[in-house]
């Protein structure tokens, strides 16, 4: 194999990548025309909003019309594609968030149309900074190797810290990016470190072949000598997550740049973002457990290539990946049979066991067993911290967009609760794994919407207020009814109470630990939705119960725009709350892919 | 599909209302008022129609629509089943249908949803929110009664919750938001207790486990009958709260394992779910909310509150607790009469010490539906003697009770709420000679009361009599002070009667407001003291519908507890009650020549069924043999429960 020969592979898997990459590929080009338009017609203020929003649609429909194939792949046998040399891995669950950042910025876009938060000469620009921003959330979402992890938290982040101090004048908002942007850095620091230390235990950065070498270390003598190195390695790389998705203890940020950053950037920060630090944690997660199921399960070409082409797609994509795994999965090719594969991977669905007992039995079981148990345990004690101390550090605010800050942080701790369980019975239940993933999935789905809806809220109001504390909102049903009762369904959707949206996301969640048996988390979830009634029950009855002040008395009703906004994302709670059937088929189909 | 039809139109007939009156404008309050009533009034007529032959055209399609779904009386099992896929992902079902349990509540619900509308014209702040709310409470309750599906219960139990807070908050007295935080947060705690039992419910059913006769039996849908006849390495969970009740009573049932320090699943899941519904009871320790959340709700409201949400807490014990979780109700039999007795004792004692009307009224409630958990919890059931008509008629008496309590406790809110709109306060001191001024009122006040207390003739007399009558089997304790807290009760409301509406004259402030009862004050009071009269003297018109039901609910827990027995003689908890020893001292007193003949039976009555049954636990030799000459005896005894039932109440009311 020569050089020439090597160049023209990696060519031609560039570009089968990148036709797997299109959607993002179409966001690229946006933030270029949107930097371009800024350059050449600057007195069309209105210009970027549509212009960032048909990119964006554009990347919706082109993610969409992806789905199809990557829905058909498990049935090849094959689960996903890799892409970029096995940098990062194309499947349903990753397309799954792809699409949902792309619908949300999409609406995202024409909410920040209505408030028009950034001077209209700085239009532009945000936009850049947002859809760049969201660009690292979708290398995030198929990341499969932890330099992409890394590349993707980056490309996220960055922009994000812009985001965050864009209104200048205002000092808290300066504060809250050089906040965000140091506590950014440190975390991204431990983290390297932590990825340096895995790296060295594991001898790769690429998730998969990490996991198989974590699974081929039978010897328990060799596994305690470097168990110390690998532990710290998780907890470092668990730190720059952890921090992302705002979870106790490396939330403090969170508060500070929230109150001090504009609604709409809190809005972002709070919903997408984190949703991307979620799916990352869950591919690291995978990838380590070692329950890729693509390696050595090489899918019939003939088949493959007549889906691909059906559905237009590159005919020959492949998992390129790193020598160790393709020994592997030639070896398994090798014995004739394309579904044989080592035992460190045998996927266990058939043998699907619905008791606990592997948990029970004494012995401490094959190290991936051990790093699932240990990334489980981690994982449920930042998901119990985060749900509890969220919910009462929220009670005592009074600033609105502090107090969803707060909220943020134990929905953190919500959303983390299925993955909890996903990772506990990753490797003895597999079915009920996917299902606990399928559940966060539906979470996240339903939390951008009614977490949009919060801050949307906060922004509405301050643009009608001046102002972000709550008492000042006092009897706000008088002058906006049709607002008003929006907003207190986006409340009690928070809360979780049916038959609205929120109620559905916390009973799969609470489904899937009940699935894993991890009884404690599941009572520290329920008890804490008691809890997070009473302030998110202020703002409603602040809002609703309370006498009107003169102030809010003589105030003209809030714009039609605002009203719909929040009466159509009011609306899809309540629908989404009684006919979720669909979301959940669907987030099913995309954790299928693991 | 007919039946389908009238019963989703029963439930969301108000949900349509409410969109209707969305779009009507908020000035037009009188229109809202009487679509308001008119919608709820439809409703209850359809609902009555469940159980009235129609004097239609019988060709007329609607009318033929509605005849077919008619209630069939003396019947046990569930009619008018609605059962339509709502999440395959989660087994869940749109799940609907009626049996004897459910079909007196849910008349009881849509009659006083009628009345607390009618009430509704004393409202007279943000009309239009007030209405939508009421009605969308109205199909949350009627939701509750009939759904049959665990999940679907819940979301309705969960939706009443939101429209009751904002009507306490805000059309509520001066600590409106204290008391509808309060109640708010009472009753999500116990959901959130319901909701882990749900999922460990959920989790731990598996529908495979009953024989495909069972499944047709416990009305699971064809498809999931279908599915589970597959071969399939994978459990097929279930929210079918008859399949769960067949699970539970099951020999193996999945909820017999281990749960948490060394109790089981079904020990867990049966306390997260009494405590859950207990609230809503409400019972003594978690009945604060009750007092606050009556004193500040708007008389309508308070009717509502009363009348039907208190009823939930002991609908769901008795649907959903005690038939899936028979082992743990068996074992914790003890606990539930004790808080339905500390509950009757002490709302009686609070009730007395009131001199708020509306807050004497409220804890008149905790002391009357302590009467209720009592007569679903005195497990008379005794291994051995298997004589379940005591506790059927405890049962009998606890849902009668509960529809009692529904017409005299919200008549009560309402005689109070008539009162409070004419002198603006509710200080029992500061009233008198009422009698003089509103005659009318007064005696429409007086049946009601009476009601309350428990005179023969009147409702409230029948339910409490029977739990009185059938606690006496479980523990003479229990019901002797039962017993006497009907004196407690006779003493609190007569002393009632004479500070608030006898003595010569009245002297409290606004005496000038004390005008006679307007014709629509009037139809309310005299609307619920009728039914209150007819109930008392012919309590079979309710009875016809209710005991079947009642008795398939104990027959098939006392159908495990003897099928428990057979496979396992020391299977079942002994040391249950409370004082064991009591009653089995009152046992074999009980029947002295039984006690005399015990050893010249004890060859002959050796017949294999006898010898299986009297196989029991805790017994010593002599105890067994009193037990099996017990069973003997009884078993001559007519069958007919019902009768009993009725002989029961004839003779108590004769004597």
């Amino acid at each position: 194999m020569n050089l020439l020969h090597w160049i023209g592979q990696l060519e031609g898997d560039a570009y089968r990548s990148l036709r797997l990459f299109a959607p993002e590929g179409l966001v690229c080009a946006t933030m270029l025309l949107l930097l371009l338009s800024r350059m050449l017609l600057p007195s069309r203020r209105r210009l970027p909003y549509w212009l960032a929003f048909v990119g964006v649609f554009a990347a919706l429909a082109a993610a969409v019309m992806q789905w199809p194939f990557f829905a058909l792949l498990p049935q090849l046998p094959h689960t996903a594609v890799g892409g970029f040399t096995g940098l990062l891995r194309f499947d349903t669950l990753g397309l799954f968030f792809r699409i949902l950042f792309f619908g949300f910025s999409a609406v995202f876009i024409l909410f920040l149309g209505m408030t028009r938060l950034p001077p209209d000469e700085d239009v532009g620009e945000f936009l850049v900074l947002y859809l760049a921003s969201i660009l690292g959330l979708c290398v995030m979402a198929s990341a499969d190797h932890l330099l992409m992890v890394l590349l993707g938290m980056e490309m996220a982040g960055v922009p994000s810290y812009i985001l965050a101090g864009f209104i200048k004048s205002r000092r808290a908002s300066g504060e809250a990016a050089v906040k965000f942007a140091l506590f950014g850095a440190a975390s991204a620091g431990v983290m390297l470190y932590g990825m340096t230390l895995l790296a060295g235990s594991l001898g790769s950065l690429h998730l998969p072949t990490m996991g198989m070498r974590l699974a081929a270390w039978t010897d328990p003598s060799a596994f305690a000598a470097r168990a110390p190195v690998l532990v710290l390695g998780l907890l470092m790389l668990l730190v720059g997550l952890a921090f992302k998705l705002s979870a106790v203890p490396f939330h403090f940020w969170v508060p500070d740049v929230f109150e001090g950053s504009a609604a709409e950037v809190g809005a972002y920060l709070s919903t997408v973002s984190k949703a991307g630090a979620l799916i990352l944690l869950i591919r690291v997660a995978s990838g380590l457990l070692g329950a890729d199921a693509t390696i050595p399960r090489l899918p019939d070409p003939a088949q493959f290539a007549a889906a691909a082409s059906r559905f237009d797609m590159p005919a020959d994509s492949r998992p390129v990946i790193r020598e160790g795994v393709i020994q592997a999965g030639a070896a398994a090719d090798r014995n004739g049979d394309p579904n044989v594969r080592p035992v460190a991977f045998a996927r266990q669905d058939s043998t699907a066991e619905h008791s606990t007992a592997e948990h029970s039995t004494s012995e401490l079981g094959s190290p991936a067993q051990l790093v699932s148990r240990f990334l489980a345990a981690v994982i449920a004690v930042l998901a119990a911290v985060s749900c509890t101390f969220g919910n009462l550090a929220a009670y005592g605010q009074r600033n609105f967009k502090r107090l969803l800050a707060y909220s943020t942080i134990a929905h953190a701790g919500y959303m983390l609760m299925p993955v909890a369980a996903a990772v506990a019975m990753w490797r003895t239940q597999p079915e009920l794994a996917r299902w606990a993933l399928a559940a966060s999935a539906l979470y996240v789905a339903i939390y951008l919407i009614m977490n949009l809806g919060a801050f949307a809220t906060t922004a509405f109001l301050r643009d009608a207020f001046q102002s972000e504390t709550i008492d000042d909102f006092a009897g706000w049903i008088r002058v906006s009814p049709s607002l008003t009762v929006a907003v207190a369904v986006i409340m009690f959707s928070l809360i979780g109470l049916p038959p609205l949206a929120g109620f559905v996301a916390k009973f799969a969640a609470f489904a899937s630990l009940t699935y894993s048996g991890l009884w404690a988390l599941l009572v520290i979830g329920a008890v804490n939705t008691a809890i997070s009634l009473f302030y998110y029950l202020r703002v409603v009855k602040v809002m609703v119960l309370d006498a009107p002040s003169e102030a809010v008395a003589a105030m003209p009703p809030m714009g039609k725009g605002a009203v719909t906004f929040l009466a159509v994302l009011a609306a899809s709670l309540l629908v989404l709350g009684v006919l979720w059937q669909p979301l959940f088929t669907w987030a099913k189909a995309a954790a299928g892919a693991l | 599909m007919a039946t389908a039809i009238v019963l989703n139109l029963i439930i969301f007939l108000p949900t349509l209302a409410a969109l209707i009156l969305l779009f009507v404008p908020a000035w037009a309050t009188e229109a809202i008022r009487r679509l308001t009533l008119g919608a709820t009034l439809l409703v209850f007529l359809i609902s009555l129609r469940l159980i009235v032959p129609g004097f239609g055209d019988p060709h007329n399609p609607l009318e033929q629509i509605i005849s077919q779904a008619r209630f069939v009386a003396g019947e046990g099992g569930y009619q008018n089943i609605i059962q339509i896929p709502w999440i395959p992902s989660f087994d869940i079902f749109y799940f609907l249908g009626l049996d004897g349990l459910s079909l007196p509540l849910v008349l009881l619900t849509t009659f006083l949803s009628v009345l607390a509308a009618a009430a509704s014209w004393s409202i007279t702040k943000h009309v239009k929110a007030y209405s939508i709310l009421f009605l969308l409470l109205e199909t949350g309750m009627l939701g509750v009664f009939t759904a049959l599906d665990f999940f679907l219960f819940y979301v309705f139990w969960e939706v009443m919750l939101l429209p009751m807070y904002f009507l306490i908050g805000i059309w509520g007295g001066p600590r409106r938001e204290y008391a509808a935080i309060k109640f708010f947060l009472f009753t999500l705690v116990g959901s959130v207790l319901m909701l882990i039992a749900l999922l460990v419910m959920y989790y731990n059913s598996d529908v495979r486990r009953l024989s495909e006769q069972q499944r047709r039996e416990a009305l699971l849908h064809e498809s999931v009958i279908t599915k589970s006849l597959a071969p399939s390495e994978k459990p097929l969970h279930t929210f079918n709260l008859v399949a769960l009740a067949k699970l539970g009573q099951a020999e193996d049932s999945p909820f017999t394992q281990q749960g948490l320090f060394g109790k089981s699943l079904a020990w867990w899941c049966f306390l997260l779910l009494l405590i859950g519904f207990l609230i809503k009871v409400p019972s003594v320790p978690v009945h604060t909310w009750l007092p606050d959340a009556h004193v500040e709700a708007p008389t309508p409201i308070s009717m509502i509150l009363a009348g039907v949400l208190l009823k939930m807490g002991g609908y769901g014990i008795l649907r959903i607790c005690y038939p899936i979780f028979p082992s743990a109700a068996y074992e914790l039999a003890w606990l539930v009469s004790l808080l339905g007795l500390v509950s009757m004792v002490y709302g009686a004692f609070a009730a007395m010490a009131q001199k708020d009307f509306k807050r004497l009224v409220a804890y008149s409630s905790v002391s009357h539906m302590g009467y209720v958990v009592l007569g679903i919890g005195a497990w008379s059931l005794v291994p051995g003697i298997w004589d379940s008509q005591y506790w059927k008629m405890g049962m009998n008496g606890a849902m009668f009770q509960m529809i009692a309590h529904g017409l005299s406790s919200a008549g009560m809110f309402f005689m109070v709420g008539v009162l409070y709109d004419r002198v603006h306060h509710r200080e029992i001191d500061r009233f008198g000679g009422i009698y003089g001024k509103m005659p009318a009122y007064s005696a429409l006040a007086f049946g009601l009361f009476f009601a309350a207390l428990g005179l023969p003739g009147l409702c409230g007399f029948i339910g409490e009599v029977l739990v009185v009558l059938a606690s006496f089997r479980y523990s003479v304790t229990i019901a002797i002070i039962a017993a006497s807290v009907m004196i407690l009760t006779a003493g609190y409301i007569l002393w009632t009667i004479q500070r608030v509406y006898l003595g010569p004259e009245y002297r409290g402030p606004h005496a000038e407001g004390l005008t006679p009862l307007t014709p629509r004050e009037f139809s309310i009071g005299a609307a619920l003291l009728i039914p209150a009269v007819v109930l008392g003297v012919y309590p079979q018109a309710l009875f016809q519908y209710m005991a079947p039901s009642v008795e398939r609910t104990v027959d098939e827990i006392a159908g495990w507890m003897r099928r428990g027995e057979i496979a396992s003689p020391n299977g079942l908890p002994t040391a249950a009650h409370p004082n064991d020893a009591i009653r089995e001292g009152f046992v074999q007193n009980w029947q002295p020549e039984a006690k005399a003949n015990a050893n010249t039976n004890a060859n002959t009555a050796g017949s294999t069924e006898e010898r299986v049954d009297t196989n029991t636990e805790p017994n010593t030799e002599a105890n067994r043999k009193t037990n099996m000459n017990a069973k003997a005896e009884l078993s001559t005894q007519p069958k007919a429960e019902v009768n009993l039932v009725a002989h029961a109440v004839a003779s108590a009311e004769g004597g």
